[in-house]
């Protein structure tokens, strides 16, 4: 009996626990989700905002974004540390690229500096060169002056001689002994004893040999005088066929040195051309050669390729550099441009002195390139090839500069080395 | 003393132009032949040549010729100075020494070419009356003729600096003697 009494009791105490805990769990569980759901919105949520800030500064590289500041007062400090780095960074940056420019600013100068004083260098060059032949040719006059100057004396000393005093005195005598002889013993006579007149005569032929003896060594010192002035002339040649300075150095460099040079010189030329240089045949060899002479070709060579193309006047004025292939002996340099052509049947004239195209011109520029190719060992020559897609008056020319000799001696083949 | 010769001083680093000089300077003689009834005064024997010319090839030799010529009461009248004497000074600069040393000597500067311009030279020597400039190549007639009249001109300076000596002197001795005569009068005067 007691049992069947205990089942209800210990019923209604189960069920009441269990609403207990039930209302215990129910309870926990809302305090949870609401301690969730706080902290979500006070650290999370900014946290997650942060780092999608952090990745948009990345991604985007801009430093001007800024977090957004809330949440706890620690993420709050986050957020702001955050931008205050960010903000200097974006300063950092800004100074950077400050930094950047001008220092390619500086670099550029640089560069530009460089190029004036390698033109400096070689107009000293050409200035101390241009020194040394004046100085030459001022001993030269010198050395002229003299020989003439002694020639001159000679000369003057000669004419008196000849034609004043010996001349006379030959004549004097000529006409005394002319006189039929009874007339010269009169005058004979007239003297005490004759002695006085033979003594005349003894002493004026005396000085008739001795202004003829004048006469042979003024001769004399004339032909050696004029022998001095050959030989001055003579060893000037000698000199004048020109020490070359020969050095070793890369014709694509040669090349832009006379670009640079060439362009200088034109710089007011309404017409600017565009250039192309092209090396043909794999790597160049270097060259043993005299390179200011060979810059000084390829100014000349340029230049008249400018002046063809100003006077036809071309849409797209372009001249082209084709630098090689080198054979065994030679590397050609080939300047072509689109300016006015050469008549076939002027080809071989171009060259010699004299000859232009340019209503002003004096036909010294290619002359002048020529002969320096020459002393070089080299050549230029000419070709003409037909524009396919010009009429067939408009002439493409081409000119191909010598370079250098490559001698055994001084010039060595390029494939040796 | 001042008769001929005439003593000429050449300085020019050309041996062949010493000997142009000599050349030149030695058929200038006056050359007035005495007239004789033969008709054959012609041939008189040659005059001697009214110049004495010493030559030196560089200038600092030629300015110590001078400075003892000067010392022995020699003095040359007349100077031919070339202007490129390598590798001693050159023309211009013994020039101006020259002119320190002596300033009675005529200077011709001599110049195949322009070292120095002619105007460069001149206004070196501001005071240049006693400078000419001879260009080369020159003749055996504008050598004789400048050494002439510059001799000449030598010549009457010092001509006239005797003169004016002599007239000092002159007039001191007279000074002297009127002063005496003065006092010969005065005490004469006193005495009686």
């Amino acid at each position: 009996m007691v049992v069947s009494d205990v089942w209800p009791v210990l019923r209604r105490t189960a069920v009441a626990w269990a609403l207990v805990f039930g209302g215990a769990l129910g309870l926990a569980a809302a305090l949870a989700f609401w301690l969730a759901r706080r902290f979500q919105r006070v650290v999370a949520a900014p946290l997650v905002a942060l780092s999608q800030t952090a990745e948009d500064v990345t991604r985007r590289g801009d430093y001007a974004l800024r977090a957004e500041i809330s949440g706890s007062p620690e993420v709050m400090a986050l957020a702001r540390s955050f931008n205050a780095m960010l903000a200097e960074l974006g300063h950092r940056g800004d100074v950077l690229d400050k930094q950047v420019v001008s220092l390619n600013a500086e670099i550029r100068q640089r560069l530009k500096a460089e190029e004036g004083l390698r033109q400096s260098t070689r107009e000293m060059l050409r200035i101390s060169h241009r020194a040394g032949v004046a100085e030459v040719a001022t001993g030269l006059l010198h050395n002229i002056g003299n020989a003439l100057n002694s020639i001159n004396v000679s000369a003057e000393l000669l004419d008196d001689a000849l034609r004043g005093r010996a001349k006379e005195s030959v004549a004097k005598l000529h006409e005394f002994f002319l006189r039929p002889p009874e007339k010269a013993v009169a005058v004979y006579a007239a003297h005490a004893d004759g002695e006085t007149l033979r003594a005349a005569l003894v002493a004026g032929s005396a000085r008739t040999l001795g202004d003829l003896d004048t006469v042979v060594g003024e001769f004399e010192s004339l032909r050696v005088g004029v022998a001095h002035l050959k030989d001055i002339v003579a060893r000037q040649q000698s000199l004048a066929r020109a020490e070359r300075n020969v050095t070793r150095f890369d014709l694509a460099t040669a090349v832009e040195q006379a670009l640079v040079l060439e362009q200088a010189a034109g710089r007011n030329a309404s017409h600017r051309p565009q250039i192309q240089v092209n090396v043909c045949g794999g790597p160049l060899p270097p060259v043993c050669s005299d390179q200011s002479a060979i810059e000084q070709i390829l100014i000349n060579l340029l230049a008249n390729a400018r002046e063809a193309i100003a006077k036809a006047a071309p849409a797209e004025p372009k001249i082209w550099i084709d630098i090689g292939p080198a054979s065994a002996t030679h590397l050609p340099v080939t300047i072509r441009d689109n300016g006015t052509g050469i008549p076939a049947n002027r080809l071989v004239s171009i060259f010699t002195y004299g000859f232009t195209t340019k209503s002003g011109g004096h036909g010294f520029g290619l002359h002048n390139a020529a002969n320096l190719a020459r002393l070089l060992g080299g050549y230029c020559a000419c070709k003409v090839v037909a524009l396919v897609a010009a009429p067939p008056s408009r002439l493409r020319s081409c000119f191909t500069p010598p370079p250098p000799r490559h001698e055994q001696t001084a010039l060595p083949n390029p494939r040796r080395r | 003393m001042n008769k001929p010769p005439y003593r000429i001083l050449v300085a020019d680093d050309m041996l062949s132009i010493h000997e142009d000089y000599r050349k030149i300077l030695a058929m200038a003689c006056a050359e007035e032949p005495v007239a004789d009834d033969t008709g054959f005064s012609f041939l008189s024997a040659a005059q001697p040549s009214d110049f004495e010319v010493e030559s030196l090839i560089q200038g600092e030799d030629a300015l110590s010729l001078a400075a003892s010529a000067l010392a022995e009461g020699r003095p040359f009248y007349v100077a031919f100075i070339d202007v490129r004497m390598p590798p001693g000074i050159d023309g211009a600069e013994t020039a101006r020494r020259l002119r320190e040393l002596d300033s009675a000597v005529q200077i011709v500067i001599c110049t195949a070419h322009s070292d120095y311009s002619l105007a460069d030279i001149a206004r070196r020597f501001p005071e240049s009356d006693g400078l000419l400039i001879l260009k080369k190549p020159f003749g055996p007639v504008e050598v004789q003729q400048m050494a002439r009249s510059l001799s000449r001109k030598w010549m009457l300076a010092e001509e006239r600096r005797s003169l004016l000596h002599d007239l000092e002197r002159r007039v001191q001795a007279r000074t002297v003697e009127l002063s005496r005569a003065k006092v010969e009068l005065e005490t004469a005067l006193g005495a009686a």
